[in-house]
């Protein structure tokens, strides 16, 4: 199940939240949650969600088995048993098909490959695991004693299956005691419900737009390239950011409150701030969890920086692309700490502006295409290089413009931050007044993003893609 | 958080909720509808519950499917979708693209079309035109697709879904079409599959050859030819690779017609009239006296609004609903149906069921496509044609009384016997294969139509067991390694195409 799904919105979260409330005391209230989230998980996983509970049962016991041998070396075999578990799990049902086929070219070999299909959100439970299992090992949180309780920590359906990456000393106190409150239930479920419009209502159209382009075997036109890139460019943002809105939305009306996972990525000025405003909670796991371990800025810092932008990549996808996109990214975070951050900081802003928007799509043409010779044919349409002889723009490229244009503009106003300046300026004079309007209109965006969402989403079904087929 | 605040959240809590708890009982528990009209097809059924599909998945994806597409005033809904997609921007010229659109057409020079995807067609002297028996592609189940057609009564006749690949859907005005992509290694394909009915049934019977052209080849801007692939280039490459098949100029005369209403604005099919057309030519070819339209009686409905709408959503086809004309041919003729599968006869009718609900427009002509058909006319001259079509065949039906004292009515997709045999147990004089340049140029439908010289397609047959055996022995094995690398340079899966 997504979020984005109408049996979702109007059948599965009503009824967990009247589950949810009706339960008044914790212990009924997590098995309320673990519950739902099973079935959540079971609907599109009927036979992995199996595989979900015993790699939590594991890290139960190792995050027992750690508290009881703490401070002594005997603990380390604890995280270890769990880095084995989790990391095992990924290496064989993220990786195993891609590792193979790497080590069968590099040696020649023809060991068999088994594409195993992927268990929906391992990547992002794994590592809420495993950033567990290293907390416990540092002191920095106390092991769990009830398995209800860290069932539910790793099986929220909110984050499950596409996060944000919640670590387990942000919310250890919310797992005793909820914050659930009138304020926190509304402004999350409006939180919730503008997700679900930057999901139904923006990414949907302008995804529709660059898959038309993206998928063509050679773009129509180097306009067209430049077109369907962009639109990729919004369509990324605007799927995960919203799916992040829904579950930190969902998680607010529960009672929980996670950390932001974007905050407007595309105002940055460098590839540094990009990746502190892009999936806010990859990039602190790694840097939490592997960069400083391996030494951060104290210790061969670019090397570290080389081994969590690959492994950044890496998780993307078991896919040479996804690798190349994580270690584009680290040589221009190196060259930023060499000297171009500097530079950045004194040029007019526009300048930098420029540059971190050019190096944010140019690097989504590497995250998008899994395929490099079509890679290379999409870069040579793009900067028109000698050889790709498409025209400069072409007659669908401008009407599919046209015919898109208010949807468009809307998604590029959406990537400035431009709620939190109307929050500031209607609720910064503490006028009641400014207050009271504020609230209405949050409400009545609210409900007609609901709505439109809601009459796309029937819309959707009617999808050419079903019954175009014979 | 002060008091005074989570006072005023109250409220907005109050009204949220409201709204939601609404929404939500009213999806739930209002009736659900089993079928749409605008998009004149079934929806998704609630799925049965078994250890099995729910443990391989199946279950929860097709409630999820169900309770989505089965949502309560579902069609009011798709119209307040597409009135809102209409938000989406502006329409320059009354042009609006749908799909992924994609250039397709190469020199306009005659005759010299590149192929597509960049690879050669095979030449002639590779392939005999003994193919073998093929797996119809792609992933519809031609049999499903019947069962559902067959369910409603006769005179309530199932559309088709759209069979054929395409590059787009483009609205212009009131009038939309298919942008067509064009595959040369289909052409190719497709003669040859032709040219193979020729050889099996041998010289005492005539084969024809009509492709038609469709709306996109005469109504297209010229500023977006590169979009759509030269028709007449790709029908005159099938006519040149036939070999003793005659092949029909319909598309002349349908060009000297473009200023009438030969085509439908709002669906992917022909007109009637433009079928009309099209019998001329091949009276003309037969030698034939032409029946001239005045002979008909001309009647109309308003208020069409034909298959491009369920396909593209578009609003505006909505809104421009065209006026549907169809003839009476006045020529007396019975009308026998039978099953497609076992040609059990299942009673008379008539070749254009004007009982229908007007918005069933084309949908009027020859009832299902999963009927099998026999006209017999008070034309006395012994001569018997057997049409293979697809839907657009259809229309053109009762054009062809006149000529003809029996006409059995094939569709490629849905016959359940062996054709060759069919055909000589029903002494058949004449056959014509009439086609649209999509389908000419789909795999999966030339499948189709060679797959019937081996039939049966699965289900029960009347042939005997001899005239299996020689069949077989009659035919080589098929050269796979050939068949393969035809089909990897031609159809890439449906998805990628649109």
């Amino acid at each position: 199940m997504v979020f984005s799904e109408l049996i979702f919105i109007y059948a599965f979260l009503p009824l967990f939240f009247i589950f949810y409330f009706l339960s008044r005391n914790l212990t009924y209230k997590n098995i309320v949650l673990v519950i739902f989230s099973l079935v959540f998980y079971a609907w599109g996983e009927p036979v992995w969600v199996l595989l979900l509970v015993g790699s939590t049962l594991a890290d139960y016991f190792n995050g027992l088995f750690i508290s009881k041998h703490f401070g002594k070396k005997t603990a380390k075999l604890g995280v270890a048993a769990s880095l084995a578990v989790n990391l095992g799990l990924l290496a064989i049902f993220k990786y195993g098909a891609f590792f193979t086929q790497t080590f069968n070219s590099v040696t020649g070999l023809a060991l068999p490959v088994h594409e195993l299909d992927l268990p929906i959100g391992i990547s992002f439970y794994s590592f809420q695991s495993i950033s567990y299992i290293v907390d416990v090992y540092r002191g920095k949180v106390k092991a769990q004693r009830s398995f209800l309780k860290f069932m539910m920590y790793i099986s929220m359906f909110f984050q499950l299956v596409a996060g944000p990456i919640v670590c387990y000393d942000t919310i250890e106190r919310q797992i005793e005691r909820r914050d659930i409150s009138i304020s926190n239930f509304s402004q999350g479920l409006i939180r919730f419900l503008i997700g679900l419009g930057k999901k139904v209502i923006i990414a949907n159209s302008v995804g529709g737009i660059a898959d038309g382009i993206l998928s063509n075997a050679v773009p129509q036109s180097t306009a067209a390239a430049w077109f369907g890139i962009l639109m990729f460019t919004l369509q990324i943002y605007f799927d995960f950011s919203g799916y992040s809105d829904m579950a930190i939305g969902m998680g607010r009306m529960a009672g929980f409150t996670f950390l932001e996972n974007f905050n407007y990525p595309y105002i940055a000025r460098s590839a540094r701030e990009f990746w502190r405003r892009w999936h806010i909670s990859l990039g602190s796991f790694f840097r939490e969890y592997v960069y400083i371990p391996l030494g951060g800025n104290r210790k061969h810092q670019y090397l570290n920086l080389v081994i969590v932008w690959f492994l950044t990549g890496l998780w993307h996808g078991a896919s040479w692309n996804f690798i190349l996109w994580g270690c584009y990214f680290g040589v221009l975070i190196i060259i930023e700490n060499l000297f171009l951050g500097k530079v950045l900081e004194k040029i007019p802003k526009i300048f930098s502006h420029i540059y971190l928007l050019f190096a944010a799509v140019l690097g989504w043409s590497l995250f998008y295409f899994t395929d490099l010779s079509r890679l290379g044919v999409y870069l040579s349409a793009m900067f028109n290089f000698g050889g790709s002889n498409v025209k400069l723009i072409d007659e669908i490229t401008k009407t599919t413009f046209l015919n898109n244009i208010f949807v468009i503009a809307i998604a590029v106003i959406f990537c400035l931050p431009i709620i939190p300046k109307l929050k500031e300026f209607f609720t910064h004079k503490k006028s009641a007044i400014a207050q009271n309007i504020y609230l209405f209109g949050q409400t009545a965006a609210a409900i007609t993003v609901l709505v439109i969402s809601s009459i796309l989403l029937v819309g959707d079904t009617n999808n050419p893609f079903l019954y175009f087929r014979f | 958080m002060n008091r005074k605040l989570e006072r005023k959240y109250f409220y907005v809590l109050i009204v949220l909720v409201t709204v939601l708890v609404f929404l939500s009982l009213s999806i739930i528990f209002l009736p659900r509808p089993e079928r749409s009209e605008t998009e004149n097809r079934p929806l998704a059924p609630f799925p049965k519950f078994t250890t099995e599909s729910y443990l391989n998945g199946s279950f929860t994806r097709d409630l999820t499917l169900w309770f989505a597409d089965t949502v309560p005033f579902r069609d009011n809904i798709l119209k307040l979708s597409s009135r809102l997609k209409e938000f989406e921007g502006i329409r320059q010229d009354n042009i609006k693209f749908h799909g992924n659109v994609q250039i397709v057409a190469t020199e306009p020079e005659q005759g010299e079309t590149a192929p597509q995807n960049g690879t050669e067609p095979p030449s002639v002297a590779d392939l005999t035109p003994e193919y073998g028996r093929n797996e119809p592609g792609g992933e519809g189940d031609p049999l499903g697709s019947v069962t559902a057609a067959t369910e409603p009564a006769e005179t309530e006749p199932e559309t088709d879904s759209l069979e054929f690949d395409n590059n787009g859907i483009v609205t212009i005005g009131d009038r939309s079409f298919m942008l067509f992509g064009g595959n040369r290694v289909q052409g190719k394909y497709y003669a040859d599959v032709l040219n193979a009915y020729k050889v099996q049934l041998g010289e005492g019977i005539n084969v024809y050859s009509m492709v038609v052209p469709t709306a996109v080849e005469f109504y297209l801007p010229d500023q977006y030819a590169e979009y759509s692939n030269s028709e007449l280039n790709q029908i005159n490459y099938i006519y040149e690779n036939l070999v003793g098949v005659t092949p029909i100029d319909a598309y002349s005369v349908l060009a000297s017609h473009t200023d009438e209403d030969i085509y439908l604005k709002t669906d992917h099919h022909w007109a009637q009239l433009g079928a009309y057309y099209a019998s001329i030519a091949f009276a003309e070819t037969l030698g034939e006296p032409v029946q001239p339209i005045s002979d008909y009686e001309k009647k109309s409905r308003e208020g069409y609004v034909g298959s491009l709408y369920g396909y593209t959503n578009d609003i505006k086809i909505l809104e421009s609903p065209e006026r549907f004309d169809y003839y009476i041919q006045p020529l007396p003729y019975k009308t026998e149906f039978f099953k497609y599968d076992t040609l059990a006869s299942e009673g008379y009718g008539s070749l254009i069921y004007e009982t229908s609900t007007s918005e069933k427009g084309y949908q009027m002509f020859i009832g299902s496509d999963a009927k099998h058909i026999k006209v017999t006319t008070e034309n006395k001259n012994g001569k018997r044609l057997c049409v293979f079509k697809e839907s657009f065949g259809n229309a053109l039906i009762p054009s062809l009384i006149p000529y003809f004292e029996e006409i059995y009515v094939i569709d490629i997709r849905f016959f359940g016997m062996n054709a060759i045999d069919y055909m000589k147990q029903e002494g058949i004089t004449d056959v014509l294969f009439v086609n649209n340049i999509f389908a000419a140029n789909t795999q999966m439908l030339i499948d189709y139509i060679n797959n019937l010289r081996y039939g049966p397609v699965g289900l029960t047959t009347a042939a005997t067991e001899e005239t299996e055996t020689e069949t077989t022995l009659e035919q080589p094995e098929p050269p796979l390694e050939l068949l393969e690398e035809t089909f990897e340079t031609t159809a890439p899966p449906i998805e990628e195409i649109y």
